[in-house]
């Protein structure tokens, strides 16, 4: 019996230790999202309640805006627990907090968005293609 | 003579110096899969073109992209230092580095795919919230 209890003892703390490490990954995986990754447009979206007064209303859409948020990052968590260890996310965090890093990881944002300073331009001569075909 | 000597040898420093921040600039366009931006931008565009008009779309794109290359290219020599672009070399060519790199084509499709997620569950929070 006293067996028992402690293989269950066991495995119920194996549960635990590895339920806070992947908790754990996880976090680690959304701060690294949340530097390289533009969230202007998940940050405008919560915008839309700031003046709402109906305090249901209010809470009501920001449990729902929280799902969709975890969808948007459960992407991002797939893809790096499939492809990074623990030790290498938490090192490119190391990397994109430095000046440099950081630097870096602004311009990587705005050149997925095709906001880059030069992109910009860029954006602006593809739409001038489409608007000419179109003429 | 002296005098020639040494603007001859500040001219050369000069070269050397350029040709290795742009050899830098070369290696971190690299290092930030420029290639496989464009490719995805390539792609995406092109989905919103009719048919009939892609030939001639394509053709236009890919002729706007050794000026883009450009732009970038002089953005990164005018606002980076040599010292901020060795940093970031040191990064990207450990292993680490590499295989960010070797995985950025897949993660610039993930971060489409991502913002189409999103996309679709904000809309439906936002509509739900107007028809509330």
């Amino acid at each position: 019996m006293e067996k028992l209890y402690k293989v269950v003892f066991s495995l119920l703390l194996l549960l635990f230790t590895n339920s806070l490490l992947s908790q754990s990954v996880e976090e680690d995986i959304k701060k690294l999202v949340n530097l390289t990754v533009d969230m202007g447009m998940i940050y405008e979206v919560k915008e839309l309640v700031r003046y709402e007064e109906n305090e249901q209303v209010k809470k009501k859409f920001l449990g729902e805006y929280e799902k969709a948020v975890v969808l948007f990052y459960n992407a991002y968590i797939e893809f790096y627990i499939s492809k990074y260890t623990h030790a290498e996310i938490k090192e490119m965090i190391a990397f994109y907090e430095t000046p440099t890093g950081k630097k870096f990881a602004n311009d990587l944002l705005l050149l997925s968005s095709n906001s880059f300073p030069k992109g910009k331009e860029w954006s602006k001569q593809l739409i001038e293609i489409k608007e000419k075909l179109k003429k | 003579m002296k005098i020639s000597t040494l603007f001859l040898l500040l001219f050369f420093i000069n070269l050397h110096g350029q040709s290795n921040s742009e050899k830098t600039v070369s290696k971190l366009m690299d290092v930030m899969n420029i290639e496989q931006h464009i490719k995805v931008t390539r792609e995406n565009c092109v989905m919103w073109v009719v048919p009939s008009q892609e030939v001639e779309y394509l053709k236009s794109f890919d002729a706007t992209v050794p000026v883009f290359k450009n732009n970038f290219r002089q953005y990164y020599l005018s606002n980076y230092t040599q010292e901020e672009m060795n940093e970031l070399l040191k990064f990207y060519e450990s292993p680490l580095g590499r295989k960010i790199t070797g995985n950025s084509g897949t993660l610039l499709e993930l971060s489409v795919k991502a913002e189409e997620i999103w996309d679709d569950a904000s809309l439906e929070v936002i509509y739900s919230y107007i028809y509330k």
